[in-house]
């Protein structure tokens, strides 16, 4: 994942919760549905064009064929999801926090905030669905240039933020020791 | 009294006599299709499975990953072969 510093320690390592991938891949799924239904409708109904009545049928092996093909393709997209899903994560130590995120096929970007840098930590939930499965946004902001990061989507996000706070204290106390 | 006349339309019927039977046949078109579908699922497949083992975190997980989306994937290439052969 990333290289710890020999005196650095892992606290947390976090993914996005669960519902957010599931809700992508239930989209497919409806999507995935669409000419499925639309044959239901369409096989063995007539259109008529102007004194011509056409019956729609089609042939079994060309609707598995088709019908397969669509699913492979639906399924190579939810396995595109998942990649993006798994490959997103955050980790905190207890001197830094790591935002890996996996924009696309072959675009990741990382970022490293100190946790010394760390100026304020809010947390934002979002909905009924947020409110009840505990999952939220988490907004650090950090001295210098005034720069904030997004955590998005987190479970059990004052939990993370009390992890972040925690170290953001030994690290003070730690100094105030020394000095 | 003339009736309406009645045809049963089947889409593989006339895209011979739209196209030119010469130039596209039904296999032409059916396992044109499936070897474009098998070349796009290989490239991306490729490309999934760089991600997985490069970033990739938990080695198990991945096997499992990788046993059930080419499971899946080789089964429904393997129905939509079977049902090309009954097409052509």
């Amino acid at each position: 994942m990333i290289e710890l510093a020999a005196d650095e320690q892992l606290q947390l390592v976090k993914r996005k919760h669960w519902f957010i991938i599931f809700a992508e891949v239930f989209a497919y799924g409806v999507v995935f549905l669409v000419p499925f239904v639309a044959y239901a409708f369409l096989v063995g109904s007539e259109i008529t064009l102007g004194d011509k009545t056409i019956m729609l049928e089609f042939e079994t092996s060309l609707v598995i064929f088709i019908a397969s093909a669509w699913t492979l393709l639906v399924w190579m997209r939810i396995a595109g999801v998942w990649t993006d899903y798994y490959l997103d994560i955050w980790m905190v130590t207890d001197k830094r926090i790591v935002d890996i995120e996996q924009k696309g096929f072959f675009h990741r970007q990382t970022s490293v905030f100190s946790i010394e840098r760390i100026q304020d930590v809010t947390i934002e939930t979002h909905g009924i669905i947020a409110t009840l499965l505990n999952f939220g946004d988490i907004h650090v902001q950090t001295a210098g240039e005034g720069q904030e990061f997004i955590m998005r989507g987190i479970a059990n996000p004052k939990y993370v933020r009390s992890v972040i706070l925690r170290q953001q204290d030994r690290i003070t106390d730690t100094k105030s020791s020394v000095v | 009294m003339e009736t309406a006349l009645e045809t049963n339309l089947n889409p593989l019927g006339f895209i011979p006599a739209l196209i030119g039977e010469d130039i596209f046949s039904v296999d032409f078109l059916v396992w044109g299709a499936f070897y474009i579908l098998l070349g796009i699922f290989i490239i991306y497949s490729v490309i999934l499975l760089y991600h997985w083992l490069r970033y990739g975190h938990s080695y198990p997980l991945i096997w499992s990953t990788g046993f059930v989306y080419f499971g899946v994937s080789l089964f429904l290439l393997g129905i939509m072969s079977i049902a090309a052969f009954n097409i052509a």
